[in-house]
């Protein structure tokens, strides 16, 4: 039923692959080597090709993880020095520029690390889901299946949203594209080659988001009890395909090759930032007619190198200084802006376009809080370094836990005040009651709900079993019902908890110093609370 | 995910767009806005075109007997619905959720069909609806999700029963049964043959045997009248204490109910009088007498909806009978039969009415069995889905 939607995964994913590996190259020989890098033309086909068998080797189950490892590092290799040599003794060109054998195997072994990168990344996420809707053939009982996939994954924290995916490609933009702009300012010829491979990296994400949006989808509403019709994901599928087939036509119908803007002053600037360094990672031009012996080529080291050193690392150093200083008067500016819109919008709702200026000016407060803070934080460093960072750990382990547990009551935005409270006392001492447990009996793991933890619990101290199940039935009652519970009850609850915390700490305390001691069971004889 | 780096990532787009010659950073603004306004109209395209209708105006089955609820989903625009969430409400007492949901496609222009069954476990008029509809569009950015006005009523009719070892008196009108009395004979049943006598009408004359025996035969049928019956049922709380009152108010209905589906299998006319509630008001309910499919479905359904009357007694059905024709059998099925009903009765007896007290509840009550003035007396004792008719 999925091996659909995984082909057309596997497809987006080499798209975005290509495109990745394809620009990174050509970003770095065009911004680090000077000229001839539109000449790399068959390295295009070749980074279409390698990606296309590696994601073929890593999605066959069969291979073991190393070997795929092994196998597409080798592969991806082995074939660039291949496809180079093979160009430069058979086919033999006029001229041709190529790298030096460590040139090129530094930049393969690069490219490779960024390949599997990303590809691990989002294979993972990809196989969350998709082992997890797949596995339903093996049951033949819905609920049991619900109730595996729900042990699998937690779905009401949004484990399955594809926002992971989101982040990692914006941020894959945010690297790539000023690369790409950089490296076509410099060298206008390579555009078509970025344009290619940025119109894949587009392609490939929006597919692959639409693909993994699908499956945490279809997966969401399983767990809901949802029934679903075979054809869904077929449908689906070709729904996709079309809407990203509808895009791109669209895309290519409206006019793009034009300049809104016809300036010359962004290429002459990079080449002007670049110019120094450039002179310094010459590609050579080699004559592969009539002397092939003569092909090996390697760096050029300018004899001026040592002179224009300084220049290039001074020059640098103020574009880089410039650039900080626009980007942080830009924030400061939209920061300020932010502060009046603030003002104005105080009991108003606040316009969408504005939301950006005020982060910024939320921002600019934290900076300047900061700043004035900073005598303080280092103070407060000092102590923890000295004195240790025990207590802020375990504040945060007990805020993890309340947060999960609070995840528990589905309701508890709609609940009224009285209950939220008593919601928050329970959560409250049953944190403290698995903190302690976990601390000292059996560790917590996240998965686990109440009930599960509990059990497990009275398996090793049998002798507090009765409170154990006394509490967690308390907890489920304030968890599953609307009413509020009597204050007997919630008394009875906290006693009992802070009877269970103590003989738990008591029995670890015992045991460490080796004499084993059960707590007292306050089995038939409740009326001690 | 940050708005800012969104703001950033637009920034940059847009001054590629402005100040470099890039061509994919432009195709890409275009793809994104195409993406995202497509989006954004192809939820509002599915809203208006999306309609959601029940097939059936009302349900109506027997109990422990699945009925087949069908939804049409119509997509009148001209897009596809890759995922329609539906969530149809049903009554607890019907269905084993309160929601049954499913996730449907629906091609463009073309309506889909979504059905579930639901089962009633006990008589009584149940809701079913509204219908939920949820929409994400394909990206996760605009959905919506609203509440069809699908409402519609499933009643589901009282338990019936098989009634045995039931006698009935030789003057009472069951269809098929032999009568003493030959007023109609019934055509469908053959009892023998005889020679023609004078006077026979000739259409009795059946040729062929009379070919065969080289004389005049006529056909003799079978003597029995077609008569109604008026079933008179006592639903007073009073009858019972607190406890029992439900359990025995729904063994009086499904002893009336198994008594109107005998009628009615024997084609009688047949008619029902009960003192009950009906939709929190106390009333004597007294039905026309009448025969035909649609008339014992009709009595099926009120007495599906009736509860017991915590203020009429029984008598108070007597009051509404002022006129009824001759010769309709009475069935009283009562717990008990105070003073002023029992006159009544005797009263309707004289008048040419029989009279047949089927008695239930927790005792058998031998004040009852009342033979001596002319009533069958009976006891109906229900087990296993069969009613005992036990002779007081």
């Amino acid at each position: 039923m999925y091996l659909k939607v995984r082909l057309i995964f596997q497809i987006f994913l080499w798209l975005l692959l290509s495109a990745v590996t394809g620009m990174l190259f050509y970003s770095i020989i065009s911004i680090i080597f000077t000229g001839g890098s539109e000449s790399f033309f068959w390295i295009n086909i070749v980074i279409f090709f390698i990606n296309m068998v590696i994601i073929i080797l890593y999605f066959n189950e069969r291979l073991h993880s190393s070997l795929k490892i092994m196998f597409s590092f080798l592969f991806m290799v082995f074939f660039i020095f291949f496809i180079q040599h093979f160009i430069i003794y058979f086919i033999k060109p006029k001229s041709i520029q190529t790298f030096t054998n460590l040139q090129l195997f530094l930049l393969v072994s690069f490219l490779f690390l960024v390949t599997r990168f990303f590809l691990n990344i989002i294979k993972r996420g990809f196989d969350r889901i998709y082992h997890i809707l797949d596995n339903e053939k093996n049951f033949s009982d819905m609920h049991k299946y619900i109730e595996w996939a729900g042990g699998q994954i937690d779905v009401k924290d949004f484990d399955i949203d594809p926002i992971w995916f989101v982040r990692l490609i914006t941020n894959t933009f945010f690297i790539l594209l000023p690369l790409s702009f950089l490296s076509i300012a410099k060298n206008p010829q390579t555009k078509w080659f970025h344009s290619l491979f940025l119109l894949c990296l587009f392609f490939g994400g929006i597919g692959i988001y639409l693909i993994l949006y699908q499956m945490s989808s279809i997966l969401r509403w399983k767990m809901l009890g949802y029934k679903m019709k075979r054809d869904i994901v077929s449908n689906w599928n070709k729904f996709i395909i079309t809407i990203i087939c509808l895009v791109c036509t669209i895309s290519l119908l409206i006019p793009w090759n034009f300049k809104v803007f016809p300036t010359q002053w962004l290429t002459r600037a990079v080449n002007d930032f670049f110019a120094q360094l450039a002179l310094q990672f010459n590609l050579k031009m080699i004559q592969t007619q009539p002397d092939i012996a003569d092909s090996n080529i390697d760096f050029a080291i300018s004899d001026r190198f040592s002179e224009v050193l300084w220049n290039t690392v001074w020059k640098v150093v103020k574009y880089l200084v410039y650039g900080i200083l626009f980007i942080l008067a830009f924030l400061f500016l939209s920061g300020i802006i932010g502060g009046i819109i603030s003002l104005l919008y105080m009991h108003r709702k606040k316009p969408a376009w504005s939301l950006f200026f005020i982060q910024c000016f939320n921002g600019l407060k934290a900076t300047i809080i900061f700043i004035f803070k900073i005598p303080l934080v280092i103070l407060l460093s000092i102590w923890k370094i000295f004195f240790g960072g025990g207590e802020e750990k375990e504040r945060k382990r007990i805020e993890a836990l309340e947060k999960k547990f609070y995840a528990f009551f589905d309701e508890m935005k709609n609940v009224s005040d009285k209950k939220l409270e008593e919601i928050r006392t329970i959560v409250k001492d049953f944190v403290r009651m698995v903190d302690t447990a976990s601390r000292t009996v059996a560790p917590y793991y996240f998965h686990m709900g109440p009930t599960e933890y509990t059990q497990i619990l009275c398996e090793h101290v049998p002798d507090l079993r009765n409170d154990f199940l006394l509490i967690v039935n308390i907890f489920n009652e304030s968890r599953y019902s609307l009413h509020i519970l009597t204050k007997e009850k919630c008394d009875d609850f906290h006693q009992r908890v802070d009877f269970v915390v103590r003989a738990l700490n008591q029995l670890y305390s015992s045991s460490v110093k080796g004499h084993p001691k059960s707590p007292e069971s306050t089995t038939g004889n409740t009326e001690t609370f | 995910m940050g708005f800012s780096r969104f703001f950033f990532l637009f920034l940059l787009i847009i001054t590629s767009y402005l100040f470099i010659d890039f061509p994919a950073a432009k195709m890409i603004l275009h793809g994104f806005s195409v993406l995202i306004l497509f989006s954004f109209f192809y939820t509002r395209i599915i809203k208006k075109g999306l309609k959601v209708e029940r097939v059936s105006k009302d349900y109506r089955t027997f109990s422990g007997i699945n009925e087949e609820i069908l939804l049409l989903v119509k997509n009148n625009s001209f897009l596809p619905i890759h995922a329609l969430q539906i969530e149809d409400y049903a009554d607890l007492s019907i269905s084993t959720s309160q929601g049954c949901s499913s996730l449907i496609f629906v091609p463009p222009d073309k309506e889909e069909r979504f059905d579930y069954n639901v089962m009633g476990r006990k008589r009584g008029r149940f809701k079913i609806g509204p219908t939920r509809i949820k929409f994400n569009d394909f990206l996760g950015l605009f959905s919506f999700h609203y509440e069809e006005n699908t409402e519609r009523e499933l009643i589901v009719f009282p338990n019936i029963c098989r009634i045995s070892n039931i006698s009935y008196k030789s003057i009472q009108p069951l269809g098929a049964i032999k009568n003493r009395v030959p007023i109609f004979e019934d055509p469908s049943t053959i009892t023998g043959l005889r020679e023609y006598q004078e006077g026979d009408e000739i259409k009795r004359i059946n040729w062929k045997i009379s070919a065969k025996h080289s004389k005049f035969m006529i056909t003799t049928l079978q003597h029995s009248i077609s008569s109604s019956s008026l079933i008179l049922v006592n639903l007073f709380d009073g009858e019972f204490d607190f406890r029992l009152k439900d359990y025995y108010t729904e063994q009086a209905i499904e002893i009336c109910a198994s008594l109107l589906s005998e009628l009615f299998f024997m084609k009688q006319s047949m008619g029902v009088g009960i003192n009950c509630r009906k939709d929190r008001k106390d009333m004597v309910f007294l039905s026309q007498i009448g025969r035909g499919e649609n008339h014992y479905i009709n009595l099926l359904t009120e007495l599906a909806l009736i509860e017991s009357t915590p203020q009429i007694p029984f008598r108070g059905v007597f009051e509404e009978l002022r006129t009824i024709q001759w010769g309709v059998s009475l069935f009283i099925i009562t717990a008990r039969l105070d003073e002023v009903s029992l006159d009544k009765l005797i009263g309707l007896q004289r008048t040419g009415h029989t009279v047949t007290i089927i008695n239930y509840g927790p005792e058998i009550r031998k004040d009852l069995s009342l033979w001596n003035i002319g009533f069958q007396s009976f006891y109906a004792d229900i087990f296993d889905n069969v009613i005992s008719i036990i002779r007081l």
